[in-house]
């Protein structure tokens, strides 16, 4: 099996026309936009794969496509694109201008495995003797102090995790290409580029900022990126269950802005995406556990874009329970179970007490990049990249440096899609422009007119 | 058949542990606890299959750990679901034939 | 996209068929109903399958690899994916069949997901009986399949865009910033469309006029774009890289239209412009919903008026007291979900027979932008905003915080229960009874001054451009895109482009950045001399033609199929031929040929005489 790349990058080669940082839905779509007009894209990603947060989704509102189905198939066009060369584990340190471009510091990070023998063989794996909670799976699976992140991972380069490693070598022995390289140190490069997409992504503020939750206290308040690991068909536990003890859960709850407008934790925006991907969750959730009892907490339901609100609508056919409340506290009890106290505001006001096997705590989209200073761009006072100009979206105000997707703000797939496509088309206006040279080969502009005209 | 370690592979076994050896006592806990946990599901596991709540009883260990040790071994093939029993799925243990 | 590679293994290709049959679990969305296990082993035991496997998902890169290796390791010369839609991946899989160094039009791609998995969701055994008969129709198929080369087509590199407000303009401004040259066609006198015209927009509180000028000066008097004011599609024909397009205009009012403040000076007065170009961007737009006479008391109390009237009023108001068509306003309304959100038998239905059911996405944020700076300006003015859900989101949620903070006072409604607008008592002008949810469902009567609606969006009325250009229309009467993730601004006709609140609403932010996605996919066809076309077009076997021209009766596309003399045994017969830049490819001559002498390649009549066998003689699988 041979993974990856479509244009492995030569030890020589360090100029790109762009460079986009941040190998997620956004990143991709704007390097594939690029490179499908021949311009050559380098992608760097810090994640050993590409894919995103994207790729660990289950399915995706409002068509319930599988998320894999339309990730995977965009990663591998990506790959194997003869314009666009891939850089995992690698992070950018620092983006300078350097004369008419940018100088980027990248560090990649040591995988102890050589991507130029690996074949992707899991062997290693197989043989490895030590398990760990698995990132990908947001802590809930395992996986192995070396392997293959996860089954659809682009590259298929196994990665050690020096962490867990007790250095046996029994990787080393079963490696059939000698691709195990214990002595892999970390490597400074540095790549020139004419333009820069900045397509940093996301994560979620903490469960715990919000201590009447009481998150720490259970494991089965959890965060909806955990419930769509559950929910995925090759989730940790192959089915949905609760983490703290395996029960399969009877009654599920959301409480919606768990982590956004609230100026009290630093979040007073509105994260965008919480209602849709909570109300997709609970139509899935109730497909899985026909005979749960799902309950949404709201306050506002924000339906707004291109089939959402049919979407909101269906799911409140399926009898998906939809409560407008505020969620004052959660409290885990001896038995496991979690009483949600709820200030009923639709009803009468009244104070309720409702029993939960797991709480899905919506938490606040935060911008992934925490200084975009060190990346040539600035913040807004809400940390996601400035973008100065009204009528370019996709410009950070910086001569040559562009952003798109959820790095600017919260934002749904189908609109990262969109601001990738703009900032992939600004890039290219931009780097014509700067080449200012008359291309012979340019068209012009033909037509014909006939009749009087005057201009 | 598992390759011999030539010197280079031993010099980078060498290296790799000098380099993580401030590691070394978080990680010896953490992998002695693994084992030992690991191996008394297993062996819980071999009396019959049993559900998270069962195998905690049988084990003493933390429920939530039983959990992930229990799926853990599903993913690498050593354990499978064997139905239910109420609101648990049963866990089963397979033998591997020649190890 | 890389270049076209020659079918690259013609050896193989002739040789007897060894076919690869991948089966897709689709990580359960397959699996969990199909037993693709069981289907493996009988797809095993079908003639000429040289390898079958089963993978979880068949389009990640370790499922691509195993294609590619299967194809290079065993010589397998003919591949079929069981999986989802052809829609979502037929064109993933012929690339890999490409990489593993096949044609890829010896690939065939059976759907066991949307017409069997899902469809036949309670009948494990019959969906696996029926990916079966599936699987062996293709591979029927694939017996007679013979390698094809895509069409290759010159180009037009240029684009049209239809549309002269902030999406068509924006569009233009990149293509042309790109080196594409643009011919812009607004059916108005002048540019900027609905954004030229709002007095302030969010989030940025900018004045719409001077957002439009800014992009008006970057397309007008550019060298790679021409405007046409006035002016429309009359004619579209051809296809991606070649479509030839007519302009017409409306003939000029008289000389005033010269002092028009946007458009003046770029209106040609040509009577017809023709030009070909290679890609089409549709971005006409989106119109505030027109409340029906009586709707909330629209056009019968003068106190009702539109957000958009609202705006431009306000804007020209001077401070003091809040003074509205002469008269001294206290209280003053605002409802969302006018024309949007609607619901069946509580709504009356639009003219087309169907109601609103979407949500227009701009009017929650423009509603508390204007309640926010009339309550600045005019502390005393109480304000009372009728809604069903806020949906202020992302950072607009900073208009609702200050509004709330403001005095703003609240009432939300059901879209079961919406309010109703009455003529006032004592003084005042109207009179809004609703039931308010935040207070327990209580029946308030609100006494006001004035009352705003908050418009939504519906699409603009463009039958003539839908018919010409085939586009694809939604339920909710917006364009249509191929898939929201996959394909977000192409539409079902190859080059046809769609930009802005013509598909969806969108503010005004969120327009401009569907304007650069459409641009860009506009460009990428351009940026080569040629296209290159699916070959699936019509062949004519001459010798068989007997020169009946029942075919030419029946082809609806012009030029595509047209009769030629020819000398058979030194004698002239007439015989038909096809062109395969205008041919469909969509079978009507196959039909009426009486001598079986015309073909569509890749979809030849014995092919489906073989898929025919195949449904029929499959044994059903234990499920």
């Amino acid at each position: 099996m041979s993974s990856g790349n479509g244009a492995a990058m030569r030890e020589t080669e360090n100029h790109f026309d762009v460079v986009v940082v941040g190998g997620g839905i956004a990143g991709l779509q704007s390097a594939l936009d690029l490179a499908d007009q021949d311009y050559r894209v380098l992608v760097v990603e810090k994640q050993p794969s590409i894919g995103g947060r994207m790729i660990s989704l289950s399915k995706v509102f409002p068509t319930l496509d599988c998320a894999s189905c339309i990730t995977t198939p965009k990663m591998s066009a990506a790959a194997h694109h003869s314009n666009i060369t891939l850089m995992t584990y690698t992070t950018v340190d620092a983006i300078e201008p350097a004369g008419d471009n940018h100088r980027l510091t990248l560090t990649q990070m040591a995988r102890y495995v050589d991507t130029s023998a690996c074949i992707g063989c899991r062997q290693c794996e197989y043989v490895c003797p030590v398990e760990y909670p698995d990132p990908f799976e947001q802590g809930m699976g395992a996986l192995r102090a070396i392997s293959v992140p996860f089954a659809n991972a682009i590259p298929q380069y196994a990665v050690l995790n020096p962490e867990y490693c007790i250095g046996c070598g029994a990787c080393v022995r079963a490696c059939a290409s000698d691709a195990i390289r214990l002595d892999q140190q970390p490597k400074t490069l540095t790549v020139e580029a004419g333009a820069v997409v900045l397509a940093t992504g996301f994560h979620l503020n903490s469960t715990s900022l919000k201590p009447q939750y009481n998150a720490s206290r259970s494991k089965d308040i959890v965060s909806p990126l955990q419930v769509e690991r559950l929910l995925a068909p090759h989730g940790p536990y192959g089915r949905v269950l609760r983490p703290s003890d395996g029960k399969i859960p009877d009654s599920v709850a959301f409480v919606l802005c768990a982590g956004s407008r609230d100026q009290s934790i630093g979040v007073p925006y509105c994260s965008r995406v919480c209602c849709m991907y909570s109300i997709k969750q609970a139509m899935l959730l109730s497909g899985a556990l026909p005979t749960a009892d799902i309950t949404i907490y709201y306050m506002d339901i924000r339906a707004f874009g291109k089939g959402f609100e049919q979407f909101y609508q269906n799911a409140k056919a399926m009898g998906i329970s939809f409560v407008k409340g505020k969620v004052a506290r959660i409290t885990p009890q001896p038995n496991g179970d979690l009483m949600a106290r709820v200030e009923a505001i639709e009803e009468d006001g009244r104070v309720m007490e409702n029993r939960h096997d797991l709480v899905v705590l919506a938490q606040g989209i935060v911008p992934e990049l925490v200084s975009p200073e060190r990346l040539g761009a600035a913040k807004e006072e809400d940390g996601f990249i400035r973008r100065p100009d009204p009528l370019r979206p996709a410009w950070t105000g910086r001569e040559g440096i562009f952003v798109a997707g959820t790095a600017a703000g919260p934002k749904d797939i189908v609109d990262s899609i969109m601001e990738a496509g703009s900032a992939a088309m600004e890039a290219s206006h931009y780097l014509t422009q700067k080449r200012a040279t008359a291309d012979a080969n340019a068209p012009s502009l033909e037509l014909e007119v006939i009749g009087a005209a005057s201009e | 058949m598992p390759a011999k370690l030539t010197e280079a592979h031993r010099q980078a076994l060498k290296l790799f542990r000098e380099q993580h050896s401030d590691l070394d006592g978080t990680l010896k806990k953490y992998v002695a606890d693994f084992r030992h946990e690991r191996k008394q599901i297993t062996e819980a596991l071999r009396k019959g299959a049993g559900t998270v709540p069962e195998l905690t009883r049988q084990t003493g260990l933390p429920v939530d750990q039983v959990l992930w040790h229990v799926t853990a071994m599903r993913k690498y093939g050593t354990v499978q679901e064997a139905g239910a029993d109420g609101d648990y799925v049963k866990y089963e243990f397979i033998e591997q034939n020649g190890k | 996209m890389s270049e076209q590679k020659k079918s690259s293994n013609p050896k193989t290709e002739s040789q007897k068929p060894r076919i690869g049959v991948y089966i897709c679990r689709c990580g359960g969305n397959i699996s969990d109903v199909v037993n693709t296990d069981a289907l493996a082993g009988k797809v095993k035991q079908l003639g000429d399958v040289a390898a079958c496997r089963v993978e979880t998902f068949m389009c990640s890169d370790p499922g691509q690899a195993t294609i590619v290796e299967d194809i290079q390791k065993q010589n397998l010369n003919r591949v079929v994916v069981a999986s989802c839609s052809p829609f979502l991946h037929e064109l993933t899989f012929r690339t890999v069949v490409q990489r593993g160094g096949l044609n890829p039009f010896l690939y065939e791609h059976v759907n066991i997901r949307e017409q069997d998995s899902w469809a036949h969701k309670h009948d494990p055994v019959g969906a696996t009986s029926k990916a079966l008969r599936m699987i062996n129709a293709a591979v029927g198929k694939l017996h007679h399949a013979e390698p094809l080369e895509r069409i290759r087509m010159g180009n037009h590199r240029q684009t049209l865009v239809v549309g002269g407000g902030i999406a068509g303009l924006k569009t233009a401004a990149e293509l042309a910033g790109k080196g594409v040259p643009v011919i812009l066609v607004e059916q108005s006198s002048s540019l900027g469309g609905r954004v030229a015209l709002l007095a302030r927009t969010f989030p940025r509180e900018d004045e719409g006029s001077v957002l439009a000028k800014k992009l008006i000066a970057q397309v007008t008097d550019h060298p790679l774009v021409r405007i046409f004011t006035r002016a429309r599609i009359e004619r579209v024909s051809g296809f991606i890289g070649n479509f030839d397009v007519k302009i017409a205009f409306e003939p000029k009012p008289d000389a005033s239209a010269s002092s028009d403040p946007q458009g003046a000076g770029h209106s040609a007065n040509a009577a017809e412009v023709y030009a070909s170009v290679g890609t089409i961007i549709v971005a006409t737009g989106a119109d505030p919903y027109k409340p029906a006479r009586g709707e909330y008391g629209f056009g019968e109390q003068p106190a009702v008026v539109s957000l958009a009237d609202f705006l431009r009023q306000l804007a020209t108001l001077p401070n003091g007291n809040f003074i509205w068509n002469g008269k001294r306003v206290r209280n003053v309304g605002f409802l969302h979900c006018v024309g949007s959100r609607q619901v069946e038998g509580v709504n009356p239905p639009q003219a087309d027979g169907k109601i609103n059911d979407y949500c227009s996405r701009y009017c929650c944020t423009a509603i508390l932008q204007q309640a926010l700076t009339l309550k600045m300006r005019f502390p005393d003015v109480n304000v009372f905003d009728f809604y069903q859900d806020i949906r202020t989101y992302g950072g607009h949620e900073d208009y609702y915080t200050k509004s709330s903070a403001a005095g703003v006072v609240f009432l939300r409604y059901h879209a079961e229960e919406p309010p109703v607008v009455e003529p006032g008592e004592n003084g005042s002008a109207l009179k809004v009874r609703v039931k308010d949810y935040l207070t327990f469902g209580e029946e308030v009567e609100v006494p006001l001054d004035l009352l705003v609606l908050g418009v939504g969006l519906v699409a603009h009325d463009i039958p003539e451009l839908i018919d010409l250009l085939k586009l694809p229309v939604g339920a909710d009467r917006f364009l249509q895109e191929v898939h929201p993730k996959l394909r977000p601004v192409e539409t079902a006709v190859n080059g046809v482009l769609l930009a802005g609140t013509a598909q969806a609403p969108m503010n005004i932010e969120e327009t401009l950045s569907a304007a650069g996605a459409a641009a860009v996919k506009a460009a990428i066809p351009l940026s080569r001399d040629a296209v290159e076309l699916d070959p699936f077009v019509a062949e004519v076997n001459a010798e068989k033609c007997n020169g009946c021209e029942r075919c030419l009766t029946e082809c609806a596309y012009t030029g595509a199929l047209f009769k030629e003399t020819v000398q058979v045994d030194g004698e002239s017969a007439v015989k038909a031929r096809v062109n395969p830049g205008l041919c469909f490819g969509c079978g009507a001559c196959v039909a009426v040929c009486p001598t079986r002498a015309i073909d569509l390649k890749g979809w030849t009549l014995d092919q489906f005489d073989a898929m025919i066998d195949g449904l029929v003689e499959a044994v059903p699988v234990e499920g």
